[in-house]
C-alpha cells in the first residue's frame, strides 16, 4: 500500500476535526434558526389575516355607521316619500364600499305610490349613482327569509352574503336595519348593500403578492379564503364553491380528523393556527375570526414556505463551511507541505551519502525541529568520515594479517604424510585459529635419525601472539639443529623469547625427541598441557613435570624428562583449545572426555589423519555450532618402530604406580611373544621383571612424588637384557642377601621375596648407579 | 582379575581366583577377600584353576589369608594350581607353607 504524505495526513486529521466541530455548531445553529424562521413566516401570515380582519372590520364598521347615521335622516323626513330617493343617492355617493341601498317599507305605507314601495340607488358601472324607484314590480322582498328574519329582529343586523342578481350582480351582504315612523312603528327596512368584490379581488392580490413575494418557485403555494359563520365559502380560489359548498363539508370528505376538530373551532368563532394534511399537503392553517361579520378568514400555507428560509439558511451555512474547509485543506496542506520540504532536501542528501559521498552539503533549514534533524545529520557525516577511515586503516590491517596469516600456516607442516618414505612414523597435526592470525604453533623435523618435534600456545591471540609464535617457531627449528636436548633447545627459546618481552607474553611448550631406532623420548613440558599416550588397552597421560612456561624468567633450568613410546603407541599433543572448547552453556570439553575419546579410538587402530579427525569430530559433536574463542592444535605422533631380531631393542616407561603394572604385563606379553617364550619361561621373566620394577616403585621414591620408570629391552641371538632405569634414591637390589627359601617363612615376612625371583627367573643381575640413576640390568640367557 | 567366595556348605568354603595376581590389583584383591575372615572353624579351599599369574605380591595376599584364617582355626587348602605359578610357589618354597587339594 502506497504511504499517505505528512502534509496528507496532517490535513486530513485537522480537516476531520474542523469538520466535527463545524457540524456540531451547523446543527446548533440550524435547530434554533429553523425555528426562529419558521416562526417568522408563521407571524408573517398571521399578519396577512389579521390585516385582512382588520379591513373587513372596517369596512363593514363604515357601512354600518352610514346606514345607523341615515336612518335618523330618513326617519326626520319620513312623511315626504319623494325625498328619500335624494338620501339614498347621496348615502351611496358618500360612502365608497356601499355599491347600493335601499328603502322598502310595508305595504300600503304610502297609498298614494300604490301597495308596494320601494327605492334603491346604486353605483353604476362609471361610479355614477343612479336611483329607481320600483313600485309593483320589485322583487318580493318581503316574502324571502332574510327579509322577515331580519324585520321580526329587534335590532339591525348583516344579512348573510348572497349574489345580487338585480343590482350590482356582485357577492354581497347587506346591513338592514328598520325604519319607523313618527308614532316608532317599524314601516320598512333600510338596507345598505357592501359588494364582496373588492374583498374578493384583494384576496387575489394579497395571494398573488405572496406568490411573488415569499412563495417563488415552490409548487404548492398559500392561497386565502373565507367562510362565513354556517361555514360557507365567501371568498376562495375556486370561485365555484362560493355559497356553493360548505367549509366543513369538505374537511369532511378528507380521512384526516384533524381539518374537522379546527371546521369546529372556526364555526365558534376562535382564531388560532394548526398543522394539518391539506389536499395531500403538510400544510399550516392561520385562521381569524370577524367580528360583527362573525366570519373566518383563512390562510393555507404549505409547510415547505415556512421553513422554506430555514431550509435555505442551513444550505447557505452548508455551503460557506464547505467552500471554508476546503480552503482550510488546500492551506493546511500546502503550509505543511512547504514547511516538509527541507524533509525531501534532506532525502536527496542521505542519497548521496549513502553513495558515499560523506561530505555533502546539507540543506538550510528554518524549524528547529527539522534543525536538530539537520545537527544529528552532520554529526553522523562526521563519523561516517572518521568509520570510513578506520574502516580503511582496518581493512589494511586484515590484509596485512591475512599475509601474516599466509606466512604463519606456511611455517607450520603441512604436507602430509610428511615422511612418505618411512614405515616407522605416521604424523599428522592441524591447527584451526580463531582469529585469522593464531597463536597456536607445532613443528617436527628428523635429524639423525630423531624426531624433533614442539607444540605451542601463545597467550593471547591475533597478530602479537603470531609474531611471538614465529619467533619461537624459528627459535626452535634453529636450536634444534645446534642440540640433540629439549632442555638445551628449550632454554635457548626461553631466552629468545625473554629478551624484551616488556609485556609479559608468554608461550606454553612442550619439545620431545623422540629416538626412532628405540622410541626412546626425551621430552621439556613448559606449562603445556600433558601429551596423551595412546595405546590400545592402555592409554594415559604423559607425566610431566612443573616447569614454567617461556618468557617469564630467562634463566629458569628447565628438566628434562626421558620416556619409551613403546611401538604402536600414538602421542596425541594438543593446545588447551580443544580440551576447554566450551558448548553454549559453557560447559567444557575437558582432558577427561578427551582422554576417553583417544582409548576409545585406541581400539579401531586408525592412521594419525584419520585419529586426528575423529577427536576433533567428537570435540565438535559435544560443543555443537558453538563458535570457539581459541585456536585449536592437534598433532599425532603414532610411533610404529621396527622389528629387527638381530637388533632387538624396545622400551617402555611407566609411572611409579602399582596400577602402572598392569601395563606393564600388557608390554611384557608383547616382548615375551616376540622371543617365542613359552608359559612358563613368560610368566618367570614377567614375575621377574614386576618385583624389580614394584620394587622401585615401593621404595626408590618419598611418598607422593611421581617420576617415570624406564625398562628398555635388547635381546640378540645369544641373550635378552633389561634395563630399568630410575632416578630415585640409590639402591642396589643385589646386596640383600639372599633368601633361604627352605626356612619357613614367619608371619608376613616376606620381604626379599621380589630379589629372590628375579634372581631365580633371570641368568644374571647387575647394578650400576649413572648420572643419578639406578640401572638394574637383568638378562636371561636365550 | 576377580575373587569369588562361594559357600558350599556350613563347613566349606572356596575362594575362587582368576587372571592375574600382581602387584596392581593385590590390594584390591586383598578388599574384596575380607569377607573370607568371617568364618571360623571351617575348611577354606582355594581355587587357583583360573589362576594364570602371581607375582610377590599375590604372594603376600596368600600369607595373609592364611595367618587371619588359622586364627579363626580354619584350614586352608589350595587346589588346582597351573604350572607356571605352581613354578613360582616351588621356587619361593611357599609350597611348603599351604597344604593342597
Amino acid at each position: 500500500m502506497k504511504k499517505k504524505s505528512i502534509a496528507n495526513r496532517l490535513s486530513l486529521r485537522i480537516m476531520a476535526v474542523l469538520i466535527a466541530l463545524s457540524a456540531v455548531i451547523m446543527i446548533t445553529v440550524y435547530v434554533i434558526t429553523k425555528d426562529s424562521m419558521a416562526r417568522e413566516a408563521e407571524s408573517r401570515y398571521e399578519g396577512i389575516i389579521l390585516h385582512a380582519n382588520e379591513k373587513i372590520r372596517g369596512v363593514l364598521s363604515d357601512v354600518y355607521v352610514a346606514a345607523i347615521n341615515n336612518v335618523n335622516i330618513i326617519e326626520r323626513d319620513i312623511d315626504d316619500p319623494d325625498k328619500l330617493q335624494a338620501h339614498l343617492e347621496r348615502m351611496v355617493s358618500q360612502n365608497m364600499y356601499m355599491s347600493s341601498c335601499r328603502l322598502i317599507f310595508e305595504p300600503d305605507v304610502y297609498p298614494e305610490k300604490g301597495h308596494e314601495f320601494e327605492i334603491c340607488a346604486w353605483r353604476d358601472s362609471g361610479e355614477m349613482v343612479r336611483g329607481r324607484q320600483m313600485n309593483e314590480n320589485h322583487p318580493d322582498f318581503q316574502i324571502h327569509s332574510w327579509y322577515k328574519d331580519a324585520f321580526k329582529s329587534s335590532e339591525g343586523d348583516w344579512t348573510p352574503p348572497y349574489f345580487d342578481r338585480e343590482a350590482s350582480r356582485q357577492l354581497t351582504t347587506t346591513y338592514a336595519t328598520h325604519i319607523h315612523d313618527r308614532s316608532g312603528r317599524k314601516v320598512g327596512m333600510l338596507g345598505a348593500d357592501v359588494s364582496l368584490e373588492w374583498l374578493r379581488q384583494r384576496h387575489q392580490r394579497v395571494d398573488a403578492e405572496n406568490h411573488e413575494r415569499f412563495e417563488k418557485g415552490f409548487k404548492e403555494q398559500s392561497y386565502s379564503f373565507i367562510i362565513d359563520n354556517d361555514g360557507s365559502y365567501l371568498i376562495h380560489p375556486d370561485e365555484s364553491r362560493v355559497l356553493k359548498k360548505k367549509f366543513q363539508e369538505i374537511t369532511a370528505q378528507s380521512p384526516d380528523t384533524l381539518d374537522d376538530v379546527v371546521a369546529r373551532k372556526m364555526l365558534q368563532g376562535e382564531s388560532g393556527s394548526c398543522r394539518l394534511q391539506n389536499d395531500g399537503i403538510d400544510s399550516w392553517m392561520f385562521y381569524s375570526f370577524v367580528k360583527y361579520a362573525e366570519w373566518t378568514v383563512v390562510i393555507v400555507v404549505p409547510e415547505a414556505i415556512i421553513y422554506h428560509n430555514g431550509n435555505m439558511l442551513a444550505a447557505i451555512i452548508l455551503a460557506v463551511l464547505f467552500i471554508g474547509l476546503s480552503i482550510v485543506y488546500m492551506l493546511c496542506h500546502h503550509f505543511i507541505k512547504k514547511s516538509m520540504r527541507p524533509l525531501r532536501r534532506f532525502v536527496v542528501a542521505a542519497g548521496r551519502v549513502a553513495k558515499g559521498q560523506f561530505d555533502v552539503q546539507l540543506p538550510e533549514v528554518k524549524s528547529r525541529e527539522i534543525d536538530a534533524l539537520r545537527s544529528a545529520f552532520k554529526d553522523m557525516q562526521i563519523s561516517l568520515i572518521d568509520y570510513e577511515k578506520a574502516t580503511a586503516s582496518k581493512a589494511a590491517m586484515e590484509q596485512e594479517l591475512k599475509i601474516a596469516s599466509d606466512i604463519q600456516q606456511q611455517m607450520l607442516p603441512k604436507v602430509y604424510p610428511p615422511f612418505p618414505e618411512r614405515t616407522d612414523i605416521d604424523i599428522y597435526g592441524e591447527v584451526v585459529t580463531a582469529k585469522m592470525v593464531g597463536g597456536d604453533l607445532f613443528d617436527f623435523f628428523i635429524r639423525n635419525e630423531k624426531l624433533f618435534f614442539c607444540i605451542g600456545d601463545v597467550a593471547g591471540k591475533g597478530a602479537p601472539a603470531a609474531l611471538v609464535m614465529a619467533m619461537a617457531h624459528s627459535m626452535f627449528r634453529s636450536a634444534s639443529m645446534a642440540y640433540a636436548s629439549p632442555k638445551l633447545i628449550i632454554e635457548y627459546i626461553n631466552r629468545s623469547v625473554c629478551e624484551g618481552n616488556d609485556s609479559c607474553m608468554f608461550v606454553t611448550f612442550f619439545i620431545g625427541v623422540l629416538d626412532l631406532a628405540n622410541g626412546r623420548l626425551l621430552y621439556t613440558n613448559a606449562g603445556h598441557e600433558p601429551p596423551v599416550l595412546v595405546r590400545e588397552g592402555y592409554t594415559r597421560f604423559l607425566y610431566v613435570d612443573n616447569n614454567i612456561p617461556l618468557g617469564l624468567k630467562s634463566d629458569w633450568e628447565y628438566t628434562e624428562q626421558k620416556a619409551f613410546i613403546d611401538r604402536g603407541t600414538t602421542l596425541l599433543l594438543y593446545t588447551d583449545g580443544h580440551t576447554e572448547a566450551e558448548t553454549v552453556s559453557n560447559e567444557q570439553y575437558g582432558r577427561n572426555r578427551m582422554r576417553q575419546e583417544a582409548s576409545r579410538l585406541a581400539h579401531r587402530r586408525l592412521d594419525s589423519r584419520s585419529f586426528i579427525k575423529a577427536i576433533q569430530q567428537a570435540e565438535q559433536t559435544f560443543v555443537g555450532d558453538t563458535p570457539q574463542g581459541d585456536d585449536i592444535s592437534l598433532l599425532a605422533i603414532n610411533y610404529k618402530g621396527k622389528t629387527d631380531m638381530k637388533h632387538y631393542h624396545r622400551g617402555f616407561s611407566l609411572v611409579n604406580e602399582v596400577q602402572e603394572v598392569s601395563a606393564l604385563a600388557v608390554f611384557m606379553r608383547s616382548v615375551c611373544e616376540d622371543m617365542h617364550f613359552n608359559e612358563l619361561t613368560t610368566a618367570g621373566v614377567n614375575i621377574a621383571i614386576e618385583e624389580a620394577v614394584v620394587n622401585v616403585i615401593n621404595y626408590a621414591y618419598p611418598k607422593g612424588s611421581r617420576a617415570n620408570i624406564l625398562l628398555e629391552v635388547m635381546a640378540d641371538e645369544e641373550k635378552i637384557t633389561f634395563k630399568l632405569c630410575d632416578d630415585g634414591m640409590p639402591f642396589d637390589p643385589t646386596s640383600v642377601k639372599n633368601k633361604d627359601v627352605a626356612q619357613p617363612i614367619e608371619k608376613s615376612n616376606v620381604g626379599g621375596l621380589g630379589i629372590y625371583l628375579i634372581r631365580h627367573y633371570m641368568d644374571s643381575i647387575s647394578y650400576q648407579r649413572i648420572d643419578g640413576q639406578n640401572v638394574l640390568t637383568m638378562t636371561k640367557n636365550l | 582379575m576377580n575373587a569369588i567366595i562361594k559357600k558350599e556348605d556350613d563347613k566349606r568354603v572356596t575362594l575362587i581366583l582368576d587372571g592375574r595376581l600382581d602387584a596392581s590389583v593385590a590390594s584390591h584383591i586383598a578388599k574384596e577377600v575380607e569377607p573370607l575372615f568371617d568364618y571360623s572353624d571351617c575348611e577354606i579351599v582355594i581355587d587357583c584353576s583360573q589362576l594364570d599369574y602371581i607375582s610377590s605380591s599375590g604372594l603376600r595376599l596368600l600369607m595373609i589369608i592364611n595367618q587371619r584364617c588359622r586364627a579363626n582355626h580354619c584350614e586352608l587348602y589350595i587346589k588346582g594350581l597351573q604350572e607356571r605359578v605352581l613354578d613360582v610357589f616351588q621356587t619361593t618354597g611357599f609350597v611348603n607353607l599351604f597344604q593342597f587339594k
